[in-house]
């Protein structure tokens, strides 16, 4: 038995979630808000949700109870097993759906629709239910059935293009799952404000996300839209330079990378002294605003050289900040991780599971008051609470859960 | 001051709700924006004496001033603007006021600001227990790094993003873009919205510290597992995934002057089929090594190649339909022209047309997501300091002597 911890904080006590997600973006929409107290109930296919084959796993040995992305996404929920493909478990899902506030689901485009599943059928069974929908490209419009995939949003954001990657070479992405982490955390708030609404209606409605979209006006919109339209300015991959002014740039240092900007005067000041107060930074012409600078980059970059090439980028972050210079250094993965200020903070939490033991998962990055917040409940193995849902919550006898496991509606 | 300007009524479904906006720039102001645009009362503090890092940001129409930015009014759109001089003393008793009237403050000033003026969420708790606050901050306020300066853009150095985008032949590109900046909003609208649920339920308010460095880490999950498990550093891989292949960008024919290309990515079998359909034409494609997902993987760099002679023929639209008809993950790589001619992202409203007395009509965007029955409203920009009559008189109530008097004593600035 998975020991359990009440967490002190319940903000969304008596909120109950059932989650048809697979991999990342309703999963992690739903973890946000189980992490803050909402009921979750996880539906997954009687295979399981295709993150179990993700990893990574531990000593990348698979097993569909210890994928790290799984059990890091589905702490906090119970899990049943339902086959939407079939009449009974479209049926179950239903009878689930009747008693719930919100159901969250990223299924392909038009899947839902043909299991009778859709919007308006859900909504007669229960009108005061919020069904949020994360989709590639949204529930509607020209793209809204074409198939999707995590890169495939990056890039349809136009974040790859317009930003990261040279000039020359072709548009990037941001590591990992962006996109989905992304749009995830769109949907999550957008659940909480048509729960909101549901103050002021008592009626539920329908959340409508779109993965590409989420990225292009949450990360791009401001910025590039506005300059291209009234401007008319053209794109430019700037490569590892910010182009605003100078210094705003990734620079190689003695052991590594670090990123240097001063775009105010105090700050061109503080870097000044950070490295030490060489002659030539103290020329009268580059002090000031770092657009000011841009006619000198290339002097600049240059003369910042010597002191980068001999100074390691923990000194390069410590000096610039004593300095109030935002700058800092480029840091790999163990070296964020390792730092003391996250620790500190409570950021990891401690995890435990039945066959991978103990670890640490990221937490939130709100606290609280001053409460930090805990892993309730690991995630659920497949199917972990199908007798305490079907048999408890709808009134199945034991049989009749037998048999449907036998059915393959289970 | 001119005459008391009342905003128009938006019923959305966050009416009722009235926040004390003292967010600055970018990250604080976004939160509030997806309050504002659902129809909650946002009251944003400003001063003429030190303006919002978005007045001065272009693009401008016409010559830059503090209230032709167009930056300023796709951050802040339908929120309330009043003028007040925190370095007076009634100036911060009015802060105090206006507080003490909202459910929900917002700020994002460096660490002590609020302290300093008695409006930290301790000094304003102990007169409304009921009140939220969200204090947004570069590291949180609490821990080693606390107070440290930074800003969004390396930020993301900081978070270990930067490191592992670019190239594994090269050196890390970075993000060229603060995009921290619009990471943290969110997690701020969630925080604040399980807080007033909690607060309804309780009558308790709450102090929320966010950190945008832990916001953005969020966004790096698989990495950051990939070490806590097994130890392992993550490094630059362009656009490849560990796991399947094709997967990237690859250059398409077209004459745009960064050029043109598509993303494709081959995630599973069924998609694996359908490509070597669309692409039958190419011979290799059909070599035994690629037939299974780790043979692909393992023979990305030659796979790319053969993927990119096929794609440099056609035209980034006739490469996606002849992808999508077989089931396979493609998508136009996006460039700022397909943002505002995009059918697709036309279709769903992403950007709204809204009318300025400064601005003239311009484009704001949307926020990405669709309520069906109680959508966004967009409501214009606030010239600075328009609503401070309309919010002192009619919201706070004070009195038309209280009034002049704060404004013979210069503090509505």
């Amino acid at each position: 038995m998975i020991p359990t911890t009440l967490s002190p904080h319940s903000l969304l006590d008596g909120i109950r979630i059932i989650e048809y997600g697979r991999n990342i973006a309703a999963p992690f929409a739903s973890k946000l808000l189980a992490d803050l107290g909402a009921e979750v109930i996880k539906v997954e296919p009687v295979a399981g949700d295709p993150s179990r084959s993700l990893g990574p796993f531990q000593d990348d040995s698979p097993n569909p109870e210890t994928s790290a992305q799984f059990t890091y996404l589905n702490s906090n929920k119970r899990g049943v097993t339902l086959n939407l493909d079939r009449r009974s478990g479209q049926s179950l899902l239903r009878s689930l759906l009747q008693e719930t506030d919100v159901f969250l689901e990223n299924a392909e485009p038009g899947d839902m629709e043909a299991r009778d599943l859709s919007y308006s059928i859900l909504s007669e069974i229960n009108p005061h239910l919020v069904v949020t929908s994360v989709r590639p490209f949204g529930l509607t419009g020209p793209y809204h059935d074409l198939v999707g995939s995590d890169l495939i949003s990056w890039h349809a954001s136009a974040l790859g293009h317009r930003y990261l990657g040279e000039p020359n070479r072709e548009p990037l992405r941001s590591g990992g799952y962006f996109a989905s982490y992304y749009a995830a955390v769109n949907a999550a708030a957008a659940t909480l404000i048509a729960l909101h609404a549901r103050k002021l209606t008592g009626r539920g409605q329908r959340v409508d996300i779109s993965v590409a979209d989420a990225l292009a006006v949450g990360i791009l919109g401001y910025g590039l839209v506005g300059l291209y339209h009234e401007l008319g300015l053209s794109n430019r991959r700037p490569g590892n330079t910010q182009r605003l002014g100078v210094p705003a740039a990734m620079l190689p240092c003695r052991d590594g990378y670090v990123f240097i900007f001063a775009s105010e005067s105090y700050m061109w000041d503080g870097l000044v002294k950070a490295m030490g107060e060489p002659e030539w930074a103290q020329s009268e012409i580059f002090r000031g605003h770092y657009r000011d600078r841009s006619p000198y980059g290339a002097e600049i970059y240059n003369m910042m050289r010597d002191w980068l090439n001999h100074t390691g980028k923990d000194d390069i972050f410590q000096s610039c900040q004593e300095n109030r210079v935002p700058s800092t250094a480029v840091y790999n993965m163990r070296e964020v991780l390792e730092n003391t200020h996250l620790r500190e903070r409570g950021f990891f939490l401690a995890s435990s599971h039945p066959i991978t033991g103990k670890s640490r998962q990221p937490g939130a990055p709100y606290k609280l008051g001053s409460t930090l917040s805990t892993i309730r409940q690991a995630a659920p193995t497949l199917g972990q609470h199908n007798e305490e849902i079907f048999c408890g919550r709808l009134g199945l006898d034991t049989s009749a859960l037998a048999g449907l496991r036998r059915a393959g509606i289970i | 001051m001119a005459s008391t300007t009342k905003p128009p009524k938006h019923q959305g479904p966050l009416a009722g709700i009235k926040v004390a906006d003292f967010g600055w720039a970018v990250a604080g102001p976004l939160a509030t924006k997806m309050l504002a645009v659902h129809g909650a009362t946002v009251v944003k503090v400003e001063t003429n004496n030190r303006l919002d890092g978005t007045r001065v940001g272009p693009p401008f129409r016409g010559k830059p001033s503090r209230n032709a930015s167009a930056y300023y009014s796709d951050i802040n759109p339908g929120k309330l603007s009043v003028t007040i001089d925190l370095n007076k003393a009634a100036g911060v008793a009015l802060a105090r006021r206006l507080c003490l009237w909202s459910d929900v403050v917002n700020e994002n000033f460096s660490a002590g600001t609020m302290a300093r003026w008695r409006l930290a969420y301790k000094d304003l708790a102990k007169d409304k227990p009921s009140i939220v606050m969200l204090s947004s901050s570069m590291q949180g306020a609490t821990g080693p790094h606390a107070g440290h300066p930074g800003i969004g853009a390396t930020l993301g150095a900081l978070v270990g993003i930067n490191h592992f985008v670019g190239w594994p032949d090269a050196e890390p590109v970075g993000v060229a873009r603060p995009y921290t900046d619009t990471i943290a909003p969110w997690f701020g609208v969630i925080s604040i919205l399980a807080a007033l649920e909690h607060r309804d339920r309780t009558g308790k308010g709450q102090h929320i510290d966010l950190s945008q460095y832990e916001a953005t880490m969020h966004m790096i999950t698989p990495a950051l597992l990939d070490y806590t498990v097994n130890g392992r550093v993550q490094s630059r891989v362009g656009n490849l995934s560990p796991v399947a292949a094709p997967h990237g960008s690859y250059s398409c024919l077209g004459d745009s002057p960064q050029g043109d290309w598509i993303a494709i990515a081959v995630d599973n079998e069924p998609q694996w089929l359908g490509f070597k359909q669309a692409l039958a034409s190419e011979s290799g494609i059909h070599a035994d090594r690629f037939q299974t997902a780790l043979g692909r993987v393992n023979g990305a760099t030659e796979l790319n190649a053969l993927v990119e002679s096929w794609t440099s023929r056609h035209t980034p639209e006739e490469a996606v339909d002849l992808l999508q008809a077989q089931g396979v993950p493609a998508a136009i790589v996006a460039n700022g022209r397909h943002l505002h001619t995009d059918p697709q992202l036309n279709y769903l409203g992403f950007l709204t047309e809204v009318d300025h007395p400064r601005i003239g009509p311009h484009h704001v965007t949307h926020p990405s997501f669709h309520l069906s029955e109680t959508p966004a409203e967009i409501g214009k920009s606030a010239l600075i300091g328009e609503h401070t009559p309309y919010v002192l008189k009619d919201l706070l109530e004070l009195s038309d002597t209280e009034f002049e008097e704060l404004e013979t004593q210069g503090v509505l600035q």
